[in-house]
């Protein structure tokens, strides 16, 4: 959890619900909250100009969404949008950078939290270029299973659909699927019930 | 991110020298030191599968490199090699962090300029899934400018060359050069003695 629930609800933080595929801010949005998912899961996309999704990160419960921006002075360059049902703290950017500035613990954290966005970024950019599809999934998978205890082959299952990891890595969904398919018979990942181990 | 220099020495930062192509670390090392440049100029790359370099970044004086590492539990995703002989400012990761708990507004601008390359990450993710080439360029340009202090048109100089922006973009450098040609003609940059002014 990057801020703890009871200071955020302290300073006034109201919660927001939201439904599937509801939008919690548009690209091009002007930054004005700060946002804790409570319960549920989001995701941040863009479109390219060909119209395919890019989903740039996927949020998931005591995440905050969208944070860097309350830095900067920029307009949101992605989207968020809910994945599943959502419950959302929301707290307006003023009292958030005062909250930053009174405890730096907090500052601290959120020093973390980005640094912990920019590392899977850094990582799911050097695998845009990359031409091969199976090196794509992989990396993909490696980056979502090292955050598991547990390292064992086939001990983790992606909690991801396919389209969701084709739009994390820049391919069609389809190649997606026949790329599993190809990682399936090389052992490197088995598949039970249409879910993805690792 | 940069920090005054007597701050860093006050928490035991010192000064090391090293030689053009010198590695400062490794992709897989783990990020011990906090590092800020004093002099020279450095690269980070990486190479993919099939051992073609790709420069993710290249960084000169009073600034750091490294740093979101410092934060997440993970290892270097590429190398640091120095492109010329260079002197950099090295503290260790439980100083800095103590630096930082000690120096709110320190933490703070952290987070301004961890913030800054999100969003420029977060862009050229986008601008790299795009079959627009100008668009793909202009994501990079963009993403590098932003290290770079000072906003006024045109005076970026890019360091990388053709071939290199080439792989970093996922273009054919026959493709970058009439790109960067057909850019220079819109008035979005200028070429003086083959160097791109951005």
């Amino acid at each position: 959890m990057v801020i703890r629930e009871e200071i955020l609800h302290s300073v006034g933080a109201i919660t927001r619900h939201y439904q599937p595929s509801e939008i919690i801010f548009n690209e091009g949005d002007i930054p004005k909250y700060y946002y804790q998912i409570a319960s549920g899961e989001a995701k941040l996309n863009n479109y390219t100009d060909d119209g395919k999704e890019i989903i740039q990160t996927l949020l998931e419960e005591g995440q905050s969404i969208g944070e860097s921006l309350l830095f900067l002075d920029k307009v949101y360059p992605i989207s968020a949008v809910a994945i599943t049902k959502c419950s959302v703290l929301r707290l307006p950017k003023s009292i958030f950078l005062d909250l930053i500035k009174l405890y730096p613990e907090i500052s601290f954290n959120m020093n973390k939290t980005i640094s912990q966005k920019l590392y899977f970024k850094l990582i799911m950019s050097q695998n845009l270029s990359s031409q091969n599809p199976m090196a794509k999934l992989k990396v993909l998978m490696d980056y979502l299973k090292s955050f598991q205890k547990e390292q064992s082959p086939y001990s983790f299952r992606i909690p991801l659909t396919r389209q969701q990891m084709a739009s994390l890595t820049g391919l069609c969904v389809e190649t997606a699927i026949r790329t599993i398919k190809m990682i399936e018979r090389d052992k490197i990942v088995k598949i039970i019930d249409r879910k993805i181990l690792y | 991110m940069n920090i005054e220099p007597d701050i860093l020495y006050s928490y035991g930062g010192e000064i090391k020298l090293y030689k053009q192509h010198d590695v400062i670390y490794r992709g897989g090392d783990h990020a011990t030191f906090y590092y800020q440049i004093v002099k020279g100029k450095i690269k980070l790359n990486s190479y993919n599968e099939e051992g073609k370099e790709f420069i993710h970044n290249i960084i000169g004086e009073k600034q750091s490199f490294g740093d979101a590492m410092i934060f997440v539990e993970k290892f270097y995703v590429m190398n640091a090699i120095c492109l010329s002989d260079t002197e950099i400012i090295k503290l260790p990761k439980n100083r800095f962090i103590e630096l930082l708990k000690n120096n709110p507004e320190i933490s703070l601008e952290m987070n301004a300029c961890l913030s800054q390359r999100l969003y420029f990450k977060a862009i050229m993710l986008q601008s790299m899934s795009s079959q627009n080439p100008i668009v793909r360029l202009e994501g990079l340009l963009n993403y590098l400018k932003s290290y770079h202090e000072g906003d006024c048109a045109h005076s970026f100089p890019v360091e990388l060359t053709r071939q290199q922006i080439a792989n970093l973009t996922g273009l054919r450098v026959e493709t970058v050069i009439r790109t960067l040609k057909k850019m220079e003609h819109q008035g979005k940059l200028k070429i003086k003695e083959r160097k791109i002014l951005y």
